[in-house]
């Protein structure tokens, strides 16, 4: 796998000698964009923090990975975390940040001891006047937002704010604050050193009713047939889940996985975390317990979220019960929508996406219920 | 107004005197909240006084902090902890089953404690091993690929074990390759 390739600090050697500019330079040439799942680049967000005329910045780590289904960032800590922490200061050396923070979550405080080390050990060695705090999670999705992990280091709850400000330009104690994923930090120095660096490849995660679960590299537009070939279904598979987040849609065998062709079927990718589900199972129910990790994990703050995301779990149940009329399903298709136009963050808007693209693909699955 | 500030990137406004104050003392409050709890078990009304006046903060946002994060309790739990994994991934291979088996076997509901302060129960949205599931946190540590028969054994074991956390391993299903 190209991610678990590790750079020894020759990458930050090169990055010294070619200079702040020689290295955004080459990140842009190569391409690299953040793979959290908004695929901004990583050069251009860089460019944007160097913009703004201060004397401190700061570098957060976002390793809060809450989406269901993700698990390609666990692998990452637990595998090449020297070269996640090189990115970093690479990071630190072109933006000239003095502190640096890593937000993990608290469902992998085990690895925190091994990271704590790696990165103790690395700033050592690279005699850089840096220190890398890890900020310990505690177990909220929302804090993978960008302004809500800025809100949770400061010591506040996590809760999303308005942008503009963007963190590039507003971040952490009002100073220009880069945030990128586990994986962007690790491509860094991958891309810096390997002439032969590949931009498309991609981790996809996936889970589900499938015998070999684990997190694939494979290159963007790769067919649904060929991960679904290395996960090994027990079952002829029905559907597919992008996270929670991202929608379910069939298991179309010939479909190459790109962002675009994602989207024609009005799912998101995300960080590509796919979840198999399959002929026995009843899309609503997966759709219920979706709805109940949004319940849980609204922060609370916009109320078409926090309530609306209730009603729609009582909406589902009375569906689950088969007492509900068709009426009903115009109701849930009026709230989801609602919720999602009128949310400010990216949990809000996102939080229909199941049971709008489950209701457009599984119209039987509904009808299933109904009938009853 | 904000599309203005976005537009002149060169100029930032001046940082305000409250970010001055909380940027000089640089404490992670997350982080204090976390020792405190390793060292007291739970973050007592008393310990989150404490921590306000050490951080010199209120405490109503000593306790907002504390009891908006799921991971941080503002009660008393048990010696060990059990966080069950509640994605979907763990839900698809059985997770309902292995949640009732366990509810049956404490005799308690999620989120509340055996009345010996043995085990508390809670659940969670993914822990990120939806590559082992159905799977669960026992004192923070991932146990994966639960059977019902696994955690029967897990659980009588951390019944027997008085004291001290138990570091029972629920037995793992066998791959079939």
């Amino acid at each position: 796998m190209q991610i678990l390739k590790k750079t020894k600090l020759k990458a930050l050697k090169k990055a010294r000698a070619l200079g702040a500019e020689g290295v955004l330079q080459v990140l842009e040439r190569k391409g690299l964009v953040g793979r959290g799942g908004a695929a901004f680049p990583t050069a251009k967000k860089w460019r944007m923090a160097l913009g703004v005329n201060t004397d401190t910045r700061y570098i957060v780590c976002n390793a809060d990975e809450g989406e269901p289904g993700t698990f390609k960032d666990r692998l990452i800590i637990e595998k090449n975390p020297q070269t996640m922490v090189e990115g970093m200061l690479i990071g630190a050396y072109v933006l000239g940040a003095k502190e640096c923070f890593i937000y993990l979550r608290a469902e992998y405080e085990y690895l925190r001891k091994n990271l704590e080390r790696t990165a103790e050990r690395l700033v050592r060695k690279s005699g850089m006047d840096v220190s890398i705090t890890i900020v310990r999670g505690a177990g909220a999705y929302i804090c993978g937002e960008e302004t809500a992990i800025l809100q949770s280091i400061m010591g506040f709850p996590g809760r999303a704010m308005f942008k503009p400000p963007y963190p590039t330009i507003e971040g952490l104690w009002g100073r220009p604050t880069v945030i990128n994923n586990v994986e962007t930090f690790t491509c860094v120095p991958q891309a810096l050193l390997y002439d032969d660096w590949d931009a498309s490849l991609r981790l996809f995660s996936l889970s589900g009713n499938v015998s070999r679960p684990g997190v694939h590299e494979r290159p963007l537009g790769v067919k649904v047939s060929e991960l679904v070939r290395l996960a090994k279904p027990k079952r002829r598979l029905k559907a597919m889940s992008f996270g929670c987040f991202g929608g379910i849609m069939p298991v179309d065998m010939d479909l190459p996985l790109t962002p675009e062709s994602i989207r024609m079927e009005e799912c998101q990718h995300g960080a590509f975390s796919i979840i198999f589900i399959d002929g026995t199972r009843n899309v609503v129910d997966i759709s219920y317990s979706i709805a109940k990790f949004y319940t849980y994990e609204s922060c609370g703050k916009c109320t078409p979220c926090r309530e609306g995301n209730i009603r729609m779990l009582n909406l589902l149940k009375k569906v689950r019960s088969g007492k509900a009329q068709r009426a009903d399903l115009e109701i849930i298709r009026e709230l989801a929508e609602h919720i999602q136009a009128t949310s400010l963050c990216g949990l809000g808007q996102t939080s229909g996406n199941h049971v709008l693209t489950a209701m457009k693909h599984f119209p039987q699955d509904f009808e299933h219920y109904m009938r009853r | 107004m904000r599309a203005e500030r976005l537009g002149t990137q060169k100029s930032v406004r001046p940082v305000g005197a409250q970010w001055m104050m909380a940027e000089k003392k640089r404490r992670i409050l997350l982080n204090v909240l976390h020792d405190a709890q390793e060292r007291h078990g739970y973050l007592s009304e008393e310990a989150l006084k404490k921590i306000s006046v050490e951080e010199n903060i209120p405490v109503s946002r000593a306790y907002a902090v504390a009891s908006f994060y799921s991971m941080l309790r503002t009660r008393p739990q048990g010696r060990n902890t059990i966080d069950l994994c509640g994605s979907p991934s763990c839900v698809l291979n059985g997770g309902g089953a292995i949640e009732r088996c366990l509810k049956k076997e404490l005799g308690i509901k999620t989120g509340e404690t055996t009345p010996d302060g043995q085990v508390s129960l809670y659940k969670t949205s993914c822990i990120g091993c939806c590559d082992g599931s159905p799977a669960m946190l026992l004192n923070g540590m991932p146990c994966t690929k639960l059977t019902k028969t696994g955690i029967r054994k897990m659980i009588r074991e951390l019944r027997t074990k008085k004291g001290g956390k138990g570091c029972a391993r629920p037995q793992k299903k066998k791959r079939k390759r």
